[in-house]
């Protein structure tokens, strides 16, 4: 989480810096078990059968809703102070499990007001070659000054 | 290998055409410091917005997508359908919500229609969920979720 942001200085362009995700078996039978209630056994999130039976290739997937969670972190590690208006989540593609990602966030569009500023950003999770498989749009307000 | 294509009829959803967009359920939900403290430690949050008790605690925002209750959803079946799978979700959030807020939660099948394009048809179902504060009737959330159907 960044430490203090002289939120002013941002544009249009400037993008948070890259972070890791490597999201883990565990992490997300935690996640389960706050969501469903329980820790996903047997299905396509924890076991590799399950998830072969439904066209993931014997790799367990992260749950959408998790996925959402991290790009909503990604804001606020960012910009600790965002109260993000709207964020709006496609998911493309599968994300997997105990696999490496980055987390990623550029300002499309800035508009300032009394006593804040309004951001528009895209915010994604990419494999480490550049391909999205989780993409968001956000509106987000943060204090001026 | 040449594209399967689909006739009319088997690119028409099954489902309850009546509920389309009526409530389906509703319930109160109490956000308690415990629940708020817990999801943000199972996620990893640090920020102390969000993971340091006291009165200032807020709710993180992706928790209130998981806020599953009323968990009632319509079934929609796509005659052309095998796969089917999580398309995306929306939160659109209109105040705070923190510890000791109960939110009022209803869920509505908001939209049910198909897609076709080179990749074959794709069949979408979206239910809405709209969160108002009991305290003061003021709608702080609403929420939707998309249903992918493949075949």
């Amino acid at each position: 989480m960044a430490e203090s942001v002289d939120y002013a200085s941002l544009d249009v362009g400037d993008e948070a810096p890259e972070t890791a995700l490597h999201v883990t078996v565990e992490a997300v039978r935690k996640f389960l078990k706050v969501y469903m209630g329980n820790e996903g056994q047997g299905s396509r999130f924890t076991d590799p059968d399950a998830a072969a039976a439904e066209g993931f290739d014997r790799k367990p997937v992260i749950p959408g809703p998790l996925g959402f969670v991290h790009l909503a972190r990604t804001i606020v590690d960012w910009m600790p102070d965002a109260r993000i208006e709207k964020l709006d989540v496609v998911y493309r593609s599968p994300t997997y499990l105990n696999t490496d990602y980055v987390r990623r966030a550029v300002i499309t569009d800035r508009a300032d007001r009394e006593g804040e500023i309004r951001f528009e950003m895209d915010v994604y999770i990419e494999t480490l070659d550049g391909n999205r498989t989780q993409r968001g749009a956000a509106v987000v307000y943060v204090p001026r000054g | 290998m040449a594209e399967r294509s689909y006739t009319g009829a088997e690119l028409e959803p099954q489902f309850d055409r009546s509920k389309l967009g009526k409530v389906l359920a509703e319930a109160d939900v109490e956000i308690t410091d415990e629940a708020a403290l817990r999801y943000a430690r199972t996620v990893g949050e640090t920020n102390p917005r969000f993971s340091r008790p006291g009165p200032g605690l807020e709710v993180m925002p992706g928790m209130l997508i998981i806020l599953d209750r009323p968990m009632d959803r319509v079934p929609v079946t796509f005659p052309f359908g095998k796969l089917a799978f999580p398309g995306g979700n929306t939160l659109e959030a209109y105040d705070l919500v923190r510890p000791g807020d109960i939110l009022h939660i209803a869920v509505r099948l908001t939209e049910v229609y198909v897609k076709t394009g080179r990749a074959g048809p794709m069949g979408f179902v979206v239910h809405e969920k709209e969160y108002v504060r009991r305290r003061d009737g003021k709608l702080v959330a609403r929420s939707k979720d998309t249903y992918l159907t493949r075949p």
